[in-house]
C-alpha cells in the first residue's frame, strides 16, 4: 500500500445540488478539465460529483474515499462534503497512488455507440456515474447517483445474479433486459473495471437490442436450471420484485420523503403498500404450500425441547405481545418435554399460532403456552382469550384459504393449512378445541422422545 | 477448492456456519417470524435493541420536537415505526449491540489499555484530521464499553436522514404538531451532522490518512483497537463494518479466524486476537480445529469465502427490499 499524502491546505470548490462546479481552487479546476470539465458545467470527476449530489440530496456533511482513474493512473481521494445555504461545500483532503492492473479497455470513449445502443458507467457502489447513448430528456437528472437497478428493470433472479457478480467483481450478461422509460428489451453486457490494487472503480455495462443477437439469451440460459419449484422459484421471485417496488414506492410517498402531501393521499398510500404486504405474504404462503404439498416432502427429526421452543417464542413475540399489553405464560422452566421432530419447523408452526392468538385477542389478555407428555405423545398447547373458534368452524380453518369471513388482517388463509401439514409430515397433528372460560386452544402433538 | 476430509475445510465449515447464522439471526429479529438461526436473539439483546432504539429516538425526537412538553409521540410508536419498520435502521441497531459486546470483551481480556492504542497514540498527530479522527475513534469505544446510549452522530449519512425524516412524518400526523417547526428542526440538524462524527467512518478516514504507515500494526487488535482493526477488514475484504462486527461477535471462533486468513494475519497474532475475544469460551478441540486448519486454508480462499458471505448478505437484503 503507498503511503498518503495529506494536503496542508485541502482542495477545495463549490458544487450546486445539482452537480454544477460553481468554483473551485486550481487543483480541482484542473482535474475537473483533465477529465473532460467545461466551466459551469457538471463537475467531471464522477466519484466526486456523485457524492456532492448525495450530499445535496441527503442533506448531511459526508465523509468517504473517491477513486479517480483516468485510464493510466488512478487515485484513492479523501472527500469531504457540508451544505450551506443550499451549495455543497467539497474539499479534497489527500489522496494515494494505486497502480491501474488493466487498461480500462471497457471505458466510453473506447465504445461504440451506435444509435439504438446504450452505455452506463458506474461507481464503485453500483451508483451510475455517467451515461452514453440516446437516453430521453431528464434521463440523467433522474438516474445519475442511483442504482442501476433503478434504471434497469431486472426481475428479481436476475437482481440477484447482478448483485452476486458485482459484489464478486465478475463480468455479467442477462438478456430480455427492459430500461425505464425506454421501448425495447436489450441483452446488457457488464464488464467489472479495476485499478492496481484490484480494487474495483466501477462497472461499464452496454445494453444492446435483443435482436442483435441471442449470445446473452444463451449466456443466462445457462444460468437457468430445468426442474425447479414452478412458483418457489420462479413465479414468487418475479412476483416480489414488483411487489417490492410498489411498497417501496408507496411507503416513500406516504412518509413524504418525497415532500409535502395531503393526509388522505398519505392514507392512501399507505393502503397500497398494506395490500401489497399482504401479497408478498402470500407469495409466501405459496412457495411454503408448494413445498408441503410436494410429493415426498419431509421432515428431519431431531429432539425437540419443546420448553425451549415455547420460550423462543416468547421472546421473538415479546414486542408484537407488548404492543397489545398481552402476557404470554410460559411452561415452567424445570418442566422438561421431548419431542422427536425438526426444529425449525416446529418452531414455524408455533410461530403461526401464536401470531395468530395475539392477533385475534383482545388487547390486555393472556396467552398461555403449556407441554406435556401423555402415552408416548408429546403436546404443546397455546390458549389464548379471544373469542374461540366455533365447533363447526373447528375442521374448516385447517382448509386451505380459508378466512372464516375475516378479511383485511393480513392474513392469507394457508398458515394453518401449512402448519397442520407440516404437523402431520412430523407423525404429529395440530388441531383446536375450546379453552376453559372462552378463547381458543391449539394443540400440536408430536412423538414423544421417550417412546424410542 | 478443498476437499471434505481437509481440516481447512473443517475449518471453512465451520466459519460458514458462523457466517450464516449470523445471518439468520439477523433475519430472525427484523422478520419476528419463521427463525432461522440456532442463535435465537437473547433477552439481553433484545432488551439493548429496544432501549437503544428508545433512547436514540427520543434524542432526536427532542431535536426535532423542541417543545418537550408538547411532544405528541409516545417513543414506543415512534420505534415500531422508525428503527423496527426499516429493515436497514434494524440493522444498525444489531451492529451497535454487536460493537457493545465486541469492546466489552476486549476491555476485559485486553492488557493493553485505550490510552496505549494505536489511535490513542495519535490523538496529538501533527496532522489535526488524523487527530480528530482518532479522538472521535477513542470516544465511541469508550461509551461503547460502558454500554451508554446510541447518539444520533453514530448514524450513517444515510440512515439519519431516513430516520429523521421518518421521524418527521410522524409527527406531522399527531394532532397540534407544527409541520413547518419540525422540518425546520429536522433540516437544521441534518444539516449540523457530519460523517466524520460517526465512528466507523472515522476508523475508515484514519486508516486512509495513515495508509502504508502502520500495515502491520492494524492486525494487532489488542494495539489496533476494534474500530481500526475492523477498518482494516473492511478495507481488504470488502466487508460493510456492522456485517464485520457481527460476524466478529458470532458464539463460535471459526468466522473470525476464516476472516483473519483473508487478511493475511499471522498465525501467533490470529490466535491471539481470537482469545481476546473468545478467551474463555475456546475448548480444546476448538484450538486443535484452528492450528490444523488456519494454514492449510490459503488467504485467498478465506477472502473468498468472506466475499460469499457478503454477497449472500446482498442478495439477502436486496430480497428484503424488493
Amino acid at each position: 500500500m503507498s503511503q498518503t499524502a495529506i494536503f496542508a491546505q485541502p482542495i477545495r470548490g463549490e458544487v450546486t445540488a445539482e452537480g454544477r462546479l460553481l468554483n473551485a481552487d486550481s487543483k480541482l479546476l484542473a482535474l475537473h478539465f483533465a477529465a473532460g470539465g467545461e466551466e459551469g458545467g457538471l463537475l467531471a470527476v464522477p466519484g466526486l460529483l456523485t457524492l456532492a449530489q448525495q450530499c445535496a440530496r441527503l442533506g448531511v456533511g459526508l465523509s468517504r474515499d473517491v477513486i479517480l482513474s483516468d485510464g493510466e493512473n488512478a487515485q484513492q481521494l479523501w472527500a469531504e462534503t457540508r451544505l450551506e445555504g443550499g451549495v455543497v461545500q467539497l474539499s479534497i483532503l489527500s489522496m494515494r497512488a494505486i497502480d491501474i492492473r488493466e487498461s480500462d479497455e471497457a471505458r466510453f470513449a473506447h465504445i461504440d455507440i451506435i444509435k439504438g445502443h446504450f452505455a452506463i458507467e458506474t461507481d464503485t457502489r453500483g451508483h451510475i456515474i455517467a451515461l452514453n447513448g440516446d437516453f430521453p430528456p431528464a434521463f440523467d437528472f433522474l438516474f445519475i447517483g442511483r442504482k442501476l437497478s433503478d434504471a434497469v428493470v431486472f426481475t428479481e433472479d436476475k437482481l440477484s445474479e447482478w448483485e452476486a457478480a458485482f459484489a464478486a467483481e465478475r463480468s455479467y450478461m442477462a438478456a430480455d433486459i427492459n430500461l425505464v422509460d425506454i421501448d425495447g428489451v436489450y441483452n446488457l453486457t457488464a464488464r467489472p473495471a479495476f485499478v492496481g490494487d484490484g480494487t474495483l472503480s466501477g462497472y461499464f455495462v452496454e445494453l444492446h437490442p435483443a435482436e442483435d443477437g441471442a449470445q446473452a439469451a444463451s449466456a443466462e440460459g445457462q444460468l437457468r436450471g430445468e426442474g425447479e419449484r414452478f412458483f418457489g422459484q420462479k413465479l414468487a421471485p418475479a412476483l416480489r420484485q414488483p411487489l417490492g417496488r410498489i411498497i417501496a414506492n408507496a411507503e416513500t410517498i406516504g412518509a413524504k420523503l418525497k415532500g409535502p402531501l395531503r393526509d388522505n393521499y398519505a392514507v392512501y398510500a399507505k393502503d397500497i403498500s398494506d395490500a401489497a404486504k399482504h401479497l408478498v405474504s402470500l407469495v409466501d404462503d405459496l412457495g411454503d404450500l408448494e413445498a408441503v404439498e410436494r410429493p415426498g416432502f419431509e421432515t428431519a427429526k431431531e429432539p425437540v425441547d419443546l420448553g425451549d421452543v415455547a420460550r423462543r417464542i416468547a421472546g421473538l413475540l415479546a414486542l408484537k405481545a407488548a404492543d397489545h399489553q398481552i402476557r404470554i405464560i410460559l411452561p415452567d422452566e424445570a418442566q422438561k418435554v421431548v419431542a422427536i421432530a425438526e426444529f425449525r419447523r416446529v418452531l414455524q408452526i408455533l410461530l403461526n399460532v401464536v401470531n395468530n392468538a395475539i392477533r385475534y385477542s383482545p388487547d390486555g389478555t393472556s396467552i398461555k403456552i403449556e407441554i406435556a407428555e401423555l402415552n408416548g405423545t408429546a403436546c404443546i398447547t397455546v390458549c389464548d382469550e379471544g373469542s374461540g373458534v366455533d365447533p363447526e368452524n373447528r375442521e374448516k380453518i385447517f382448509e386451505k384459504f380459508e378466512r372464516l369471513g375475516r378479511s383485511g388482517d393480513g392474513g392469507s388463509g394457508l398458515g394453518l393449512y401449512i402448519s397442520r401439514r407440516l404437523a402431520r409430515a412430523m407423525d404429529g397433528d395440530l388441531e383446536v378445541s375450546e379453552h376453559r372460560g372462552g378463547g381458543a386452544c391449539f394443540a400440536l402433538t408430536l412423538p414423544a422422545a421417550s417412546k424410542g | 477448492m478443498p476437499t471434505n476430509n481437509d481440516p481447512d475445510a473443517e475449518l471453512l465449515t465451520v466459519a460458514d456456519m458462523n457466517a450464516r447464522d449470523c445471518e439468520f439471526l439477523r433475519a430472525d429479529l427484523s422478520a419476528l417470524a419463521f427463525p432461522q438461526s440456532k442463535q435465537i436473539p437473547s433477552e439481553e439483546m433484545l432488551a439493548f435493541i429496544r432501549r437503544d432504539a428508545q433512547r436514540l429516538l427520543s434524542s432526536l425526537i427532542a431535536a426535532i420536537s423542541k417543545d418537550a412538553d408538547a411532544q405528541p409521540l409516545s417513543d414506543d410508536a415512534a420505534m415500531m415505526r422508525t428503527f423496527f419498520a426499516d429493515p436497514a435502521l434494524l440493522e444498525f441497531l444489531i451492529s451497535r449491540h454487536a460493537w457493545c459486546e465486541l469492546e466489552k470483551k476486549l476491555e476485559a481480556n485486553s492488557d493493553t489499555p485505550l490510552s496505549q492504542t494505536l489511535p490513542a497514540r495519535l490523538l496529538v498527530d501533527t496532522n489535526q484530521h488524523i487527530a480528530d479522527s482518532a479522538q472521535t475513534i477513542l470516544a465511541a469505544s469508550n461509551l461503547r464499553r460502558r454500554g451508554a446510549p446510541s447518539d444520533w452522530t453514530e448514524l450513517p449519512g444515510e440512515l439519519l436522514h431516513r430516520a429523521v425524516w421518518r421521524l418527521v412524518a410522524l409527527l406531522e400526523a399527531q394532532p397540534g404538531g407544527n409541520s413547518e417547526d419540525y422540518r425546520k428542526a429536522a433540516q437544521a440538524l441534518l444539516v449540523g451532522y457530519s460523517e466524520q462524527q460517526q465512528p466507523e467512518n472515522a476508523a475508515a478516514k484514519f486508516l486512509h490518512l495513515t495508509g502504508g504507515t502502520y500495515d502491520k500494526q492494524v492486525g494487532d487488535l489488542s494495539f489496533a483497537g476494534l474500530a481500526i482493526f475492523i477498518a482494516a477488514i473492511c478495507d481488504r475484504l470488502k466487508l460493510t463494518a456492522g456485517h464485520t462486527a457481527q460476524l466478529l461477535s458470532a458464539p463460535s471462533f471459526g468466522v473470525f479466524a476464516v476472516i483473519q486468513r483473508g487478511i493475511d494475519i499471522p498465525q501467533e497474532q490470529a490466535i491471539a486476537n481470537i482469545f481476546l475475544l473468545h478467551g474463555f469460551d475456546l475448548t480444546p478441540s476448538d484450538i486443535a480445529l484452528f492450528e490444523n486448519g488456519y494454514s492449510a486454508i490459503s488467504p485467498e480462499d478465506a477472502a473468498q469465502a468472506a466475499l460469499g458471505w457478503h454477497i449472500a448478505r446482498v442478495q439477502r437484503d436486496q430480497g428484503a427490499a424488493s
